[in-house]
């Protein structure tokens, strides 16, 4: 094939590939695809994933195991011989709640924070919508 | 190599946002799945190789550097993911001879293509690429659809221009000589 028919060749193939016309996949194409790939992603937002590691989880639980053993094997199961056979706890709780006996609030202080509390729970529902907006906009 | 659309749209579609998403898609998948059917010959096959690219658009895209054009990055998946499929099936077109093509044909046939009606040619046309083996029909298809830019097709086929050069004539050639068969069997067909 000499540079002519080489030309006259191209010149033929670009006029039929002009002409080839284009396919059109079927018309809910875009529907299915968007569909598949919004299945994959809640798969992957609602895909429980723990925190702590399986296996450190595991070491714990041994960890606890272990330790229960050996304070049983230790002290024995009695309970006048634990821990706390000799504490006194009265003092301690003496010293924290001790002032409230002779505590009275005035009114203000009172409406203060019964207003407070309220304003706490007004924002709830305002926070939630907001957040809910960022979620959908993402 | 981007333009700020196709910047503005990665950055959306990244974020996981599918309406951007179905846009990217709309402007694409006719040019995928004609990619896709010239080089698996059927239409089950295609939709769903087509949709498998897709998804693998919306993945990667991520990783998508902007080296090429969106649209080059995204026939190259569509080119891979149609070989992978091919070499699924293991169905090869059958060989083209195009030893008997003669140069005084071209016009004839030219000729003989005025004179059809619209739909017929496109019909035609339609099943002569159908006709020619994966490469050489992906090959032509991508020539076009890249508006003839080699440096964009050594980026999806991943070879050099001259290599193209050659069996994008090859192609040419298996082409026209289809088409002189087919011509040739309607002759016979309608004298006989």
């Amino acid at each position: 094939m000499d540079k002519h028919e080489e030309k006259e060749l191209e010149a033929f193939v670009d006029k039929i590939m002009a002409e080839a016309p284009l396919e059109s996949p079927s018309a809910d194409f875009t529907k299915n695809l968007v569909q598949r790939i919004e299945a994959t992603q809640h798969k992957e937002v609602y895909q429980y994933k723990p925190i702590v590691p399986r296996q450190v989880l595991v070491l714990l639980f041994i960890g606890l195991l272990t330790l229960t053993f050996y304070l049983i094997a230790q002290y024995g199961l009695e309970s006048d011989g634990g821990w706390f056979g000799n504490v006194s706890v009265e003092p301690v709780f003496d010293n924290i709640w001790g002032w409230l006996e002779n505590y009275t609030s005035s009114k203000i202080l009172m409406y203060a924070v019964l207003l407070f509390g309220l304003l706490f729970f007004v924002q709830v529902p305002l926070l939630k919508k907001q957040l809910d907006r960022n979620v959908m906009l993402e | 190599m981007l333009t700020t659309n196709e910047k503005e749209l990665i950055k959306k579609i990244s974020n996981g946002n599918t309406v951007a998403f179905s846009d990217l898609v709309d402007g694409h998948k006719d040019l995928v799945y004609t990619l896709c059917i010239r080089m698996l010959g059927n239409r089950e096959d295609a939709e769903e190789v087509s949709q498998d690219v897709f998804i693998k658009v919306f993945t990667a895209l991520r990783t998508f550097k902007g080296d090429s054009k969106l649209s080059t990055w995204i026939y190259r998946i569509a080119y891979n993911a149609c070989l992978d499929r091919l070499k699924k099936s293991k169905k090869e077109r059958m060989r083209v001879e195009v030893d008997h093509l003669k140069s005084a044909a071209f016009s004839v046939m030219d000729n003989a293509l005025d004179r059809m009606v619209q739909e017929e040619r496109s019909v035609l046309i339609n099943s002569c690429l159908a006709a020619l083996p994966a490469e050489d029909a992906s090959i032509l298809t991508l020539f076009y659809f890249e508006e003839k830019n080699l440096m964009e097709m050594e980026k999806v086929l991943d070879l050099s221009a001259n290599t193209i050069k050659v069996r994008l004539f090859r192609a040419r050639k298996k082409l026209a000589a289809i088409m002189e068969n087919k011509f040739d069997k309607e002759t016979v067909g309608s004298n006989g």
